[in-house]
């Protein structure tokens, strides 16, 4: 029996590809024949970890597919043609909708993401999700089989990895508040609610302060085009997209940030609130998609999308130390839940009960 | 449907958004909701919705902006802009045919040498990335040039006043 990860495409570094390779690893550790496969692969990841799908070997009927679902793809059409028992790992796709006003290619990419999840619901044996957000996903996508919630693996350990001096050194110990949001630019990810909070607290709590939106932009360009312009109307100023940046430029700004701020509208589970949580930077958060889930009680979660009062909120968690002590407390215990170990081990004891409950061949 | 969820976190009892009670946030929220009626503070007349969509980038081959003659940090910061914009490139370019024979074929074309460019492409993105990366770091790098070359001059400003205030007290002395 083989245990076969196939997604479409292997990127380096993001929350997907961690995953993948943290799988990888565990199941290599507890003796598992395992191998990824994927259409596109980052020529940074080693070639004897990965292989390109169209050398991917014959599947026995006792193999078990492992793949990832989280965009349009032809794969999700051609896993049902391939044999072997078959677990969907939901990552969550952004709906289109949220797309429409800025890249035809992104929205229907979304749209055939949507399509590819309906198609799967009946190839699915087994299915886990990143949250309990995606599994709703799943049910009204009309997915019938045995759906558990299991978050993603993140190698905690990277964010150990030294920090970007050159940021820190331009930016540290400067007197200014740093506001933080990362995750790429995207219309679901709302950051013009971000930059419209930050406006507020500058404007009437700090003028010290600034706003750090870290993160690509490649491919929203109209997006990203738009926020500069706001920007600009509103007359915010301290306001920094950083662009696409190495990963240890990435841990700097959350070693400079006094409070991350996430306005998402849309996320599937949200990695982001977790590097923060392990930074113990204080968050304040729009409650909206599987926000709520991942903070699970932690952080500050606003019910209302209302920038007026996050800004307040963030006054409050920068100036009252109690309270920013009592949150980064929670946070904390929040993140031991996510902790690789249990997460691991969970993993396994699902694979190993689908394992038993679907003997096939053996 | 069976179906396992995995932990709310037990950092203490929640609200129905998750909130832990024991900070009493709904309080905090009470207060400041009070604070910004006292002190007056208004939401800005200008949404997001106002702001008008940008034209869509021009398609590539585009002659990419040149690196500026001297170099200032704004017209960096626009070569960069477009890099970090353009880095990534994709086999599944629009095609603008107006004949659908010609359209077809291409599409087949592109099809058949699907397997030979895929890898060329992911690696040469993975590469581009990295470049863009190290030259966004090299820019912020470049920010701190002028920071610390008026560092360097404040110094020796500093530094020549001492002097004189030294050769001063020399002559002084010497005088004594």
């Amino acid at each position: 029996m083989r245990v076969i990860q196939l997604l479409p495409t292997l990127s380096y570094g993001d929350g997907v590809g961690n995953d993948v390779l943290a799988i990888d690893k565990l199941l290599k550790e507890n003796g598992y024949d395992t191998m990824i496969y994927a259409e596109n692969i980052d020529s940074r990841l080693p070639q004897e970890i990965v292989r390109y799908f169209d050398k991917m070997p014959r599947i026995g009927e006792d193999d078990i597919i492992l793949y990832h679902l989280s965009t349009g793809t032809q794969l999700n059409y051609r896993l049902s043609k391939l044999g072997g028992r078959k677990i969907i790992i939901h990552h969550n796709n952004t709906p289109p909708k949220w797309f429409v006003p800025y890249d035809k290619k992104a929205e229907s990419l979304a749209a055939e993401g949507e399509k590819g999840i309906r198609y799967l619901a009946d190839t699915a044996q087994y299915c886990l999700a990143d949250s309990s957000f995606n599994r709703e996903d799943l049910i009204r996508a009309g997915y019938r089989c045995r759906i558990d919630v299991l978050p993603i693996l993140i190698p905690f350990e990277d964010y150990r990895k030294t920090p970007d001096a050159a940021v820190l050194e331009r930016y540290q110990e400067d007197g200014f508040t740093n506001i933080v949001f990362t995750g790429r630019i995207a219309p679901n990810k709302k950051q013009e609610d971000v930059i419209e909070a930050f406006y507020y607290y500058k404007k009437y709590y700090n003028p010290k302060s600034r706003l750090f939106l870290v993160g690509s932009y490649g491919g929203m360009e109209r997006y990203y085009g738009r926020l500069q312009d706001y920007v600009k109307r509103l007359g915010a100023e301290d306001v920094y997209f950083t662009g696409h940046v190495r990963f240890d430029a990435i841990l700097a700004y959350y070693r400079l940030a006094d409070v991350f701020l996430c306005m998402s509208g849309h996320e599937g589970f949200c990695i982001p609130l977790l590097e923060a949580m392990s930074f113990d930077v204080p968050i304040v958060a729009c409650c909206e998609a599987a926000v709520t889930e991942t903070l699970g009680g932690s952080g500050i979660g606003m019910k209302e999308r209302n920038t007026l009062l996050a800004a307040g909120l963030i006054d409050r968690v920068v100036r009252d130390q109690g309270l920013k002590a009592h949150v980064i407390q929670e946070q904390r215990k929040r993140l031991a839940d996510f902790d690789t170990q249990k997460v691991s081990a969970q993993f396994l004891e699902y694979l190993e009960d689908f394992i038993r409950q679907n003997k096939k061949g053996i | 449907m069976l179906t396992r969820g995995w932990s709310d976190g037990d950092s203490g009892k929640v609200d129905e958004m998750g909130n832990n009670m024991e900070i009493n946030i709904e309080e905090i929220i009470g207060e400041i909701r009070k604070e910004i009626q006292e002190k007056g503070y208004k939401e800005t007349d200008l949404s997001f919705n106002d702001i008008p969509i940008p034209e869509a980038p021009t398609p590539l081959p585009v002659q990419a902006p040149q690196v500026p003659q001297d170099n200032t940090q704004e017209e960096l910061k626009g070569v960069l802009d477009y890099l970090s914009a353009n880095y990534a490139h994709d086999i599944l370019l629009p095609f603008s045919s107006s004949n659908p024979v010609a359209g077809f074929v291409k599409k087949l074309v592109r099809k058949l040498v699907r397997f030979l460019f895929y890898p060329v492409l992911a690696r040469q993105n993975a590469v581009n990335s990295s470049m863009i990366s190290a030259l966004n770091i090299l820019a912020a790098g470049y920010g701190t040039k002028n920071e610390t070359e008026q560092k360097i001059a404040a110094l020796q400003e500093k530094v020549n006043a001492l002097e004189a205030e030294l050769n001063r007290l020399k002559e002084q002395k010497a005088q004594k």
